[in-house]
């Protein structure tokens, strides 16, 4: 029996609780060398995910470590809710002076494209990128296709016969699959689904040749040998997943970046943009830390202010065009 | 033996049993006061439940449902009106019992039937819901798509009279249902660029307002209930009178088994049923109507049964067979938790421990029924405005909760107000809440049977689990055609030549 991760988060949340009360009484602690002053003692990271989801957990993993980098006390807090529109105005109507930082997914990038929130990503900018979650493609245990380049091979041969799982219609591994089909001049159906969970079902009663999605949903499969990861679209192997090769080594140049970053409001503080950029790197390399990049599949795509800001303009343009371009929305 | 072990382990190494007492004893409350049905129970409990564990949380709700179905009994048999709907079987002897001073026997009764009925039915859970589960992976879109159907088309025999009323209620649960992004295609409908509706409408929030804010409103048109003496003790009854009722109590728990499992019948149906074959097959069915113990003991047996039963369809299928169950799935969603075939492949943890504290709440009822009688009996007696307006802020509240969002409160307030219409045109709304669960599922595993396809119906006939879901579909609602529409014609027509023209 594990401990539940509800539970153990709920005491977690204590965490910087406990941090905060000295920070109140005592004068703000140095940071680590390298790193430059923080301009606030300080630093509430905002999530729209509800406790337990994918950004609370990686806010509370970061609040373990950061405090002792960046000299700061920090606390996570979750404004849940009209998938991250709140938590957006939160951000942008907020203070910019560093005490305010909003961990970021595709989520809030979709939700301004499809709706009209009010506060949308005209208020808010990266502040910087920290990882990219791999997508896989999987197969059940059954299937007769050991590599991803077997799957394309047999989707070539028989045009139009093979069936493409992908999570979430606006889901960025619908786009892997519309990516791989224009790369690799197949010709599959994307079967979209409400969930992962839901895929999964139909990739093992084979109602599906194949599926892209996370590690950690397919984990227990993959340990009941019901489930095979054939391909990974990565830049390179990831550590949790040695033996599963990249898509790029097998023929298809295809990377996804679903990003795990920063960002802010407009205006932010330099000083606090310079001292996360020397932070986050600092961060990366605590041991503790290291192993949960490692055990949570994900992969550093740590990128400065500048850098982060012109990835983010990027992927919000893509975004915009696959959306167009699938019917999803009709407006730019 | 790892179920066994998973039960132990939620029992002694977590908060399972403190939260399966509390469940209880707030199911046993809000069972005793009036108007309070079930199902409102579980819905108030649910916003108290978000920071838990979902074990914990749904032990807590589900021993809240156990506990109301006895707690309906407590008003049913002192003031002659019934707590909770399913208890109205027991108010017809049970208040006469206390009209003969034998109230405290009564009250015994009640609480050892439906310990009794309440333990059948988790066994029946246990024994039934994961055979049924296991065909989990066979389920392929086209099979979900025709499970759903099954599930809408309940509405048919939910409708309470009126099955075109029950198909608009439907329809218009269908419709809410499609608010948010289409789920093959992911464009937005109905969103009018709101984020808020961006994720569509939660079910919760449409269940609370219809069930919960509905039935205070509808109360706060309607007199006081009566008072109660606050004197009343419980009188348990001897193994010897229990040995003479175990007929009543075995064909209770029998009926319970069944309409439990089927959905759409639920506690009200199987108490009624039971009280009837009880007078049927007693040795003396003059008393009946006159204060017999038979008369309590049958349907609480058997609505207590039903609460451990109805779960099977809850958790092997996700589809809910009664408000009570609905507002269970709704609390399994709300935290993470898809109930049907993938559930116990994906949670055993989950469900084994559900079964351990259900089996704790059942024990628990009989020394919580005893103590909890006297502060129940001073609840019910308070005036009714003070608690209606204590429900309705905890309500809202919880509401609020849910996604700390006014629009949700605003949107639980409408559909408070929509419920409240709809009963008072007579309206029924349990085929709205199915719309509202079962819409997305049916449109979304439709359409994704036909990307797997190629756009061929064919594949709802071809594939054998979604074939025979269809077939019994198809059959039970020309059942209930047959019944609403064709037995009371064809019984008019042999009626006729005998009863005189009204003209």
């Amino acid at each position: 029996m594990t401990i539940s991760r509800r539970r153990a988060l709920s005491t977690l949340a204590l965490v910087p609780a406990g941090l905060a009360m000295p920070g109140i009484v005592r004068a703000q602690n140095a940071p680590a060398a390298g790193v430059p002053r923080y301009p606030v003692p300080h630093v509430t990271l905002i999530t729209h995910s509800s406790p337990g989801g994918g950004g609370d957990v990686m806010g509370r993993e970061m609040i373990k470590h950061l405090p002792q980098i960046m000299g700061v006390t920090m606390a996570v807090e979750n404004v849940s809710g009209a998938a991250g529109a709140r938590a957006m105005t939160r951000i942008a109507t907020g203070p910019t002076d560093g005490s305010v930082v909003y961990i970021t997914t595709p989520t809030h990038v979709n939700t301004a494209i499809m709706s009209r929130p009010p506060h949308g990503l005209e208020h808010l900018q990266a502040l910087v990128n920290i990882f990219f979650d791999p997508q896989y493609l999987m197969v059940r245990n059954e299937s007769p296709h050991k590599t991803a380049a077997e799957m394309i091979a047999a989707a070539r041969a028989n045009p139009g016969r093979q069936r493409w799982g992908a999570t979430l219609p606006s889901a960025l591994e619908r786009q892997l699959v519309e990516q791989v089909k224009r790369a690799a001049s197949i010709n599959v159906t994307a079967v979209t689904h409400d969930g992962g969970g839901d895929m999964l079902i139909n990739v093992l009663n084979g109602s599906l040749e194949c599926g892209i999605g996370e590690l950690q949903e397919v984990l227990g499969q993959i340990e009941a040998r019901r489930l095979r990861l054939i391909g990974v679209f990565a830049p390179q192997r990831v550590p949790a997943t040695p033996d599963v090769p990249t898509m790029r080594e097998q023929g298809v140049n295809i990377v996804a970046e679903k990003f795990r970053g920063l960002a802010t409001a407009r205006n932010f503080s330099p000083a606090a943009i310079a001292a996360w950029e020397a932070a986050i790197p600092k961060l990366v390399e605590v041991p503790a830390f290291k192993d949960w990049i490692t055990k949570s599949a994900l992969v550093n795509a740590f990128m400065k202010h500048e850098e982060a800001k012109a990835f983010e303009a990027r992927f919000v343009a893509s975004q915009r065009e696959f959306f167009r371009e699938m019917g999803i929305t009709t407006r730019g | 033996m790892t179920g066994l072990s998973v039960a132990w382990t939620t029992l002694t190494g977590t908060w399972a049993l403190p939260a399966a007492l509390m469940g209880l004893v707030w199911g046993i409350i809000g069972g005793a006061l009036p108007g309070i049905s079930a199902s409102i129970t579980i819905a108030l409990l649910l916003p108290f439940t978000f920071g838990l564990d979902p074990t914990i949380a749904i032990i807590m709700l589900a021993s809240a449902y156990v506990g109301a179905e006895y707690g309906g009994s407590i008003p049913a048999i002192l003031i002659r009106t019934p707590g909770t709907n399913s208890a109205a079987a027991t108010a017809i002897d049970g208040y006469e019992m206390h009209k003969q001073g034998r109230s405290g026997e009564a009250l015994g009764l009640s609480l050892v039937a439906g310990t009794i009925g309440g333990l059948i039915g988790i066994f029946m859970l246990i024994l039934l819901a994961e055979p049924l589960a296991d065909i989990a992976l066979a389920f392929t879109p086209p099979a979900y798509f025709s499970l759903g159907l099954l599930g809408l088309s309940v509405i048919a025999t939910l409708s309470e009279g009126s099955m075109i009323k029950g198909f608009i209620t439907g329809t218009l649960g269908l419709m809410i249902a499609s608010v948010g992004p289409d789920p093959v295609s992911g464009v937005t409908r109905f969103t009018y660029d709101s984020p808020e509706l961006l994720g569509g409408i939660r079910p919760i929030v449409v269940m609370i307002g219809i069930f919960a804010v509905a039935e205070l409103l509808s109360q706060a048109g309607q007199p006081p209930w009566d008072r109660s003496s606050a004197q009343t003790r419980i009188k348990l009854p001897s193994l010897r009178t229990l040995w003479s009722l175990k007929r009543s109590l075995l064909l209770g728990s029998g009926i319970g088994v069944f309409e439990g499992v089927t959905p759409g019948a639920g506690g009200t149906v199987a108490a009624f049923l039971s009280y009837n074959e009880a007078k049927r097959w007693s040795a003396n069915p003059e008393l009946f109507g006159k204060g017999s113990p038979e008369a309590i003991v049958a349907p609480e047996a058997a609505n207590n049964t039903v609460a451990g039963t109805a779960l099977v369809p809850t958790m092997s299928f996700g589809i809910p067979g009664s408000n009570s169950t609905a507002i269970l799935l709704g609390g399994m969603l709300l935290h993470g938790l898809q109930p049907g075939p993938m559930l116990f492949e994906k949670h055993p943890d989950f469900v084994y421990g559900v079964f351990s504290g259900l089996v704790m709440a059942n024990l628990l009822q009989f020394p919580v029924g005893i103590i909890i009688l006297t502060p129940c009996i001073w609840l019910v007696n308070r005036p009714k405005p003070w608690l209606m307006s204590y429900i309705l802020a905890l309500v809202l509240t919880g509401v609020y909760a849910v996604d700390h969002s006014l629009f949700d409160v605003a949107l639980c307030i409408f559909f408070g107000v929509l419920g409240y219409l709809m009963r008072l045109f007579g309206y029924p709304f349990l085929p709205m809440v199915l719309g509202v669960i079962l819409g997305r599922l049916v449109e979304s595993q439709y359409r994704r049977a036909l990307a797997i396809s190629g756009g061929e119906h064919a594949i709802f006939v071809t594939d054998p689990i979604s074939l025979g879901l269809l077939i019994a579909c198809a059959l039970l609602v020309s059942y209930s055609l047959y019944t609403t529409y064709l037995r009371p014609a064809r019984d008019a027509a042999e009626a006729r030549p005998e009863s005189p023209s009204t003209n």
